[in-house]
């Protein structure tokens, strides 16, 4: 990348202080997850009855829960849980959305049957569509990111055949085609690399959503097992505490809306980036 | 009628403006048509928008100069002034049609709310002056269209549909920006048959901006002709087309493959126009001109009559351009 | 027609299937075409939109399929075939230089497609040597090769444009409104390189326009299409000073001269455009035609030899 290319992606967050933030918070997250354990004043599995349920004070800021355990050093290392997941669903997501909707473009009669079945697993509101699937498959990690990322599979895929549909027609494609380009070659040269700006975009936004869906399934139970903490699980064990130690509920619930706050502030950006008419914007050609 | 001056639309920040039409001048005469042609980016369409007051926002501002329509400068009035004020009448029709038509609506109900917005009247009597508009534009069967949808007509009758809309409001000034270009030569031919047809009978002033110099001469009575955010020659077009002082409109005359049935190769002007801001002294075509000399480079060329009516901004203007 | 002809276009006949209006319509584009290109000749198509001559264009590069009718290039018949040679040597250049440029692409890779699909090139350096003389050859800087769209004028893209049809070098170039989209001092300079490599690379030329003045210039013969059929063909100055057919008299009275002296407003009646979806059953341009006559309107002229030309017209 370029230093014309960073400055083409960074202009939109510098003209708005608040995407700015967004990314100070994603970048954040990120770091308390890589550097949990160096981050993490205590550690987050040490059990200490004597200080249970302590209020946030100077030794430990967010307070501890019903085991006497430090609630900063479990949301530090919930962000583990929280990237993990987000990356698995939005790895899904694309992963499958991707080629579905491409193929389905490029193949109508292909495209036909795959589209319906993607249209039938869009008609169902995509937590009761994983609520439904965790029942089948048993809570796990990894069945908690198939179930959630199923969801966001259906609208990556509708992006990606309209997209494509497009890109199809464009002149360029058909000169390519005019020359004998066959369909690894269109898609390859063509079609994917004009993707990618606006799978950026929806990968932010999957990513976004897949953090409240996790804190869902956790919450009920069904998403990552109790033992590890996550955001979710933060609240679901605390939940019966709510009137006499709120911060328990307070710091893990700040986490989930922060990070899916932070992460559709900047894909909002990524999209204006990608609008035309805001480019014009920010005074630029193309 | 209409008088420009100075006319300057500048877009970036306030600190550091880029002019993309800089200190346009022009006048219009009532029942004239000026036509306004340039290549594209040369500022022109940004010039008819200023004017109209439909400069898109955010985005390039008028910077400098005053729009006076009869008098009143049009420029400090907010928009619900102009129709309240009743004689802002001015209206504008565009390129493609298809995109200032709602697909949804019958032809009439569109001619019919424009009536209404201006005439202050609904219902039959509305319809009935929708369908007086239709037949004023020459609609072959105006009662029949009155109810039909924008896919159904070609066009050309989108185009009349927009103009006929555009009369509304009884406009004193009508502004057309390439209201030709999309469409076919026999359909062209038309539509400015029936343009200039209008003008005299509704003793209208029309600004009629093209990049097409044989539009141009079929239909305007004058022509400016604008560079690079600058009108650079202004004349009749009987004057314009015979004897062209600016090196420019020579240059964009010759290069009509028209013009040159049977040359091996055409004239072309080397080079592209100046992007906007770039160019700090100097004539703003100096680095096209095939005439250029070295005080073209340094001082900023004045504007010469240099016969009646007939405006050149070049300080070395052609003797004689001959007509070919 | 002609034996020494490059392209050989026979009956030719396209259709496509519309919806409109919750209906379903079989469209004929082209409805039977025959045209001949000689070695090193420019022929001019020439129509208003909607009469064909795109489609004509698109199916020589088998980016449409005809219904019937055949193609043969120097001899062989390569209708629907997608021979990577054939390929190689029939080339398009498309109307819109911002469009048929990926954006996501430097020059030089869009320069060098058609090579890259084909296997072309058998080295890296071989490769950049040729997208450096195409870039030359077409009066840009090789240092274009790693630029993107978004940095050039709309001339220097279609002069890319044009690079990426001449490498390798091929025997026929299609050019579908190549200069339509250009500003007049720009599309001057694009006609004049287009008659260059003409010239240097000995190509024979479809020039597709809708523009007569355009056509005038660059081609020597022309054929004039309305609704799927060519009414009028004959060497460029015969169509352009003498037209025969009357849709060729109005299409040529049509053009505005760019003489306030000769004007031609109010004085000349052409009529409206035909719809596609209500095909006359005679002479597609009876209903427009001055000269129309009781037998136009139920028997289609064919296209006949008259003195120097070829005319599709009962009545003249």
């Amino acid at each position: 990348m370029s230093r014309d290319d960073a400055m083409f992606w960074l202009k939109p967050f510098i003209a708005r202080p608040i995407a700015l933030m967004g990314l100070g918070i994603l970048l954040g997250t990120l770091l308390a997850a890589i550097f949990a354990p160096w981050l993490a004043p205590y550690d987050p599995f040490a059990i200490d009855p004597s200080i249970r349920l302590t209020p946030p004070n100077a030794l430990h800021w967010f307070g501890t829960d019903q085991f006497g355990r430090d609630t900063l050093s479990r949301a530090i290392q919930s962000a583990r849980m929280a990237l993990l997941i987000g990356s698995g669903v939005v790895a899904f997501a694309l992963g499958t959305g991707v080629p579905i909707g491409v193929l389905s473009a490029l193949f109508p009669r292909l495209g036909h049957v795959l589209m319906r079945m993607v249209d039938v697993l869009m008609a169902f509101p995509s937590l009761l569509l994983a609520l439904g699937l965790i029942v089948i498959l048993g809570p796990s990690v990894v069945n908690a990111i198939l179930a959630i990322g199923l969801g966001y599979m259906t609208t990556t895929t509708r992006i990606v055949y309209g997209l494509t549909l497009r890109l199809r027609t464009e002149t360029y494609v058909e000169a390519s085609r005019s020359m004998g380009a066959g369909t690894a070659w269109l898609v390859g040269k063509h079609i994917l690399p004009n993707l990618v700006s606006p799978l950026l975009v929806q990968a932010s936004f999957v990513f976004a959503f897949a953090q409240l869906g996790a804190a869902s399934l956790d919450f009920l139970g069904l998403g990552a097992p109790p033992e590890i903490p996550s955001w979710g699980n933060m609240l679901a064990e605390s939940h019966t505490f709510i009137t006499r130690a709120p911060w328990l509920l307070f710091f893990p619930g700040m986490m989930i809306v922060a990070t899916a706050f932070s992460l559709n502030l900047v894909g909002d950006a990524l999209r204006d980036r990608l609008d035309p008419r805001f480019r014009q914007l920010f005074g630029e050609k193309g | 009628m209409l008088s420009v001056q100075d006319l300057t639309v500048s877009l970036g920040p306030a600190t550091a403006p880029v002019d993309v039409v800089a200190g346009v001048s022009f006048e219009l005469a009532k029942g004239e048509i000026l036509g306004l042609v340039g290549e594209s980016g040369c500022g022109k369409s940004m010039t008819s928008l200023a004017v109209m007051g439909l400069l898109p926002q955010p985005g390039p501002r008028i910077r400098a100069g005053r729009v006076l329509l009869e008098g009143c400068d049009v420029t400090q009035l907010q928009p619900w002034q102009r129709v309240e004020a009743g004689h802002g009448r001015m209206a504008m029709i565009f390129q493609e049609p298809m995109t200032s038509l709602n697909p949804v609506r019958r032809i009439g109900d569109q001619i019919a709310e424009a009536v209404r917005v201006h005439d202050r009247v609904s219902g039959p009597p509305a319809m009935a002056r929708a369908r007086e508009l239709l037949e004023l534009v020459r609609m072959p069967d105006p009662a029949m269209q009155l109810s039909a949808y924008p896919h159904q007509l070609s066009g050309g009758q989108r185009q009349r549909i927009m103009i006929a809309i555009a009369l509304a409001c009884r406009p004193q000034v009508l502004i057309a920006d390439e209201p030709t270009t999309a469409l076919d030569v026999t359909i062209q031919v038309q539509v400015l048959g029936l343009l200039r047809e209008l003008c005299n009978r509704l003793d209208m002033a029309m600004l009629f901006i093209t990049h097409d110099m044989g539009v141009i001469a079929q239909l305007a009575d004058r022509v400016s002709v604008m560079y690079a955010g600058r009108i650079v020659e202004t004349a009749g077009v009987e004057a314009l087309f015979g004897r062209p002082r600016h090196h420019y409109t020579r240059g964009l005359m010759d290069c009509m493959p028209s013009r040159n049935s049977g040359a091996r190769r055409l004239p072309t002007i080397a080079g592209q126009p100046p992007a906007p801001g770039t160019v700090r002294a100097g004539c703003v075509f100096a680095s096209r001109c095939a005439a250029v000399r070295e005080p073209c480079r340094t001082a900023a060329p004045p504007r010469a009559e240099v016969s009646r009516g007939h405006e050149v901004l070049c300080t070395f203007p052609l003797d004689d351009g001959g007509p070919r | 027609m002609n034996g020494n002809a490059v392209l050989d276009i026979r009956d030719l006949k396209v259709s496509f299937k519309v919806r409109r209006s919750g209906r379903k319509y079989q469209v004929r584009a082209v409805d039977g075409v025959s045209l001949s290109l000689a070695e090193g000749e420019v022929l001019g198509i020439v129509g208003e939109s909607g009469c064909g001559k795109t489609t004509v264009g698109r199916s020589i590069v088998g980016l449409v399929r005809p219904d019937s009718g055949t193609i043969g290039f120097k001899g062989r018949d390569m209708t629907g075939a997608g021979l990577r040679d054939m390929r190689l040597n029939i080339r398009m250049v498309f109307q819109d230089p911002y469009a048929s440029l990926n954006p996501r692409r430097a020059i030089g890779d869009s320069v060098a497609e058609a090579g890259d699909i084909n296997g072309f090139f058998t080295s890296r350096a071989e490769r950049s040597a040729a997208i450096a003389a195409a870039l030359t050859a077409v009066g840009l800087d090789p240092s274009f090769a790693a630029r993107y769209p978004y940095e050039l004028s709309g001339g220097q893209r279609q002069r890319a444009g044009i690079a990426r049809t001449i490498l390798p070098s091929p025997s026929i170039v299609i050019a579908d409104e190549p200069v339509s989209a250009l500003d007049v001092s720009v599309q001057a300079q694009v006609l004049n390189l287009m008659m260059d490599l003409r010239e240097q690379l000995g190509l024979s030329m479809l020039f597709i326009s809708h523009d007569l003045g355009v056509i005038g210039q660059i081609s020597n013969r022309v054929a004039v299409m309305y609704m799927g059929r060519i009414v009028e063909q004959a060497a460029t100055r015969t169509v352009l000073d003498d037209p025969r057919h009357p849709y060729t008299r109005s299409l040529v009275a049509a053009i505005p001269k760019p003489d306030p002296s000769k004007r031609i407003l109010g004085a000349i009646e052409t009529g409206e455009p035909p719809s596609l979806f209500k095909r006359p059953s005679g002479c597609a341009y009876a209903p427009r035609c001055p000269l129309a006559s009781q037998r136009c309107l139920v028997e289609v002229p064919e296209l006949r030899s008259v003195g120097d030309r070829a005319l599709a017209c009962h009545n003249v």
